[in-house]
């Protein structure tokens, strides 16, 4: 197995994110669908404004009615942050003296700065349960994704196949993009 | 959807392994199953500790994790919840103690035995619910399948 021993090798490139006025019963849906530990809180401008943990939204039950408590009232302004190019044993001590199970890493461009990666308790419990590096294929810098115009192709064919229905009415012409 | 449920309402089963246990077999078992800790026994049936997720992030830091178990980085204060309390009071539990499960541990005929785990995926899945019967394997009252009977000899 090919040794790993930065953050970079392990993180996993893109965040989820939600709008400010999601609501915790969504919240905790996409958390358990899949098993994210933050989401990252976007404003209307795109803008990073905070990050709902699993911490956060366990304390909607201090609300009187929990499940309608929205992501703005729960999250949390600082978004905790670590550079990608230390060592993967201090990001974990880093993030247990900071009692924190997710950390961003952020990325600069045309003058915003965003959340564009992200490692959690959950990828040093698959670095430890890995048998091969075939196990961790999907984490790193290194891991295979799609490019943004493939991501968009697929978001393409999916929202098309959710308008047509699964028969797909009207299956791709000769000369299609892919 | 009924907001004054109570621990026990929730509860889920509380999962065991044994002390020599190694960590990458604690951590797929972790991952396997989406728990937060499980209980260490020992010989006897006892409970001895827990290994939840800080436990195991702790020994991936060790230099040795290669050839550490269960024991060596299991935290022996189990964190316990009584059944009878609201949710709400639960949360504000693991919120004070930093743990992320509480596990309910009856006293039977001398021994100490975990008898169910309440965690933040089980309060996640009363946040997501839509309706009570999305939460109807949960809980105390749940409907378990009858334990299969040894054949008859």
């Amino acid at each position: 197995m090919s040794e790993r021993h930065l953050v970079r090798d392990l993180m996993t490139v893109g965040v989820p994110t939600c709008a400010p006025d999601t609501p915790v019963s969504e919240l905790a849906r996409l958390m358990l669908e899949r098993n994210v530990e933050g989401v990252i809180v976007l404003d209307h401008e795109g803008h990073a404004v905070g990050v709902v943990t699993q911490d956060e939204l366990i304390q909607a039950y201090q609300h009187d009615a929990p499940h309608t408590v929205t992501a703005e009232a729960l999250m949390r302004e600082d978004v905790p942050e670590l550079p990608p190019d230390i060592p993967l044993i201090a990001a974990a001590q880093l993030m247990r003296d900071q009692r924190v199970r997710v950390v961003f890493l952020t990325h600069n461009a045309a003058g915003i700065t965003y959340p564009a990666a992200m490692l959690t308790y959950r990828h040093f419990l698959r670095h430890l349960a890995a048998r091969t590096d075939a196990d961790l294929a999907d984490l790193g810098i290194h891991a295979r994704r799609l490019s943004p115009m493939q991501m968009f192709l697929q978001k393409r064919e999916a929202a098309r196949r959710r308008r047509l229905g699964p028969t797909g009415a009207a299956s791709p012409r000769q000369g299609d993009l892919p | 959807m009924s907001e004054r449920l109570l621990v026990r309402d929730l509860i889920g089963p509380a999962v065991t392994c044994a002390p020599e246990l190694p960590l990458a077999e604690v951590a797929r078992l972790l991952l396997a199953r989406d728990l937060e800790a499980v209980i260490v026994l020992n010989r006897d049936g006892h409970a001895v500790g827990m290994v939840s997720q800080d436990e195991l992030i702790a020994g991936y830091g060790r230099p040795n994790r290669e050839t550490l178990t269960a024991e060596d980085v299991m935290n022996e204060r189990i964190p316990q919840v009584r059944p009878d309390l609201p949710l709400a009071a639960a949360a504000q539990i693991m919120r004070d103690l930093g743990v992320r499960a509480l596990f309910v541990m009856p006293q039977r005929g001398g021994i100490t035995y975990p008898a169910g785990m309440l965690s933040y995926r089980q309060l996640l899945r009363h946040l997501a619910a839509r309706s009570d019967e999305e939460l109807n394997d949960l809980g105390i009252n749940v409907v378990r399948q009858p334990t299969p009977r040894s054949p008859a000899r």
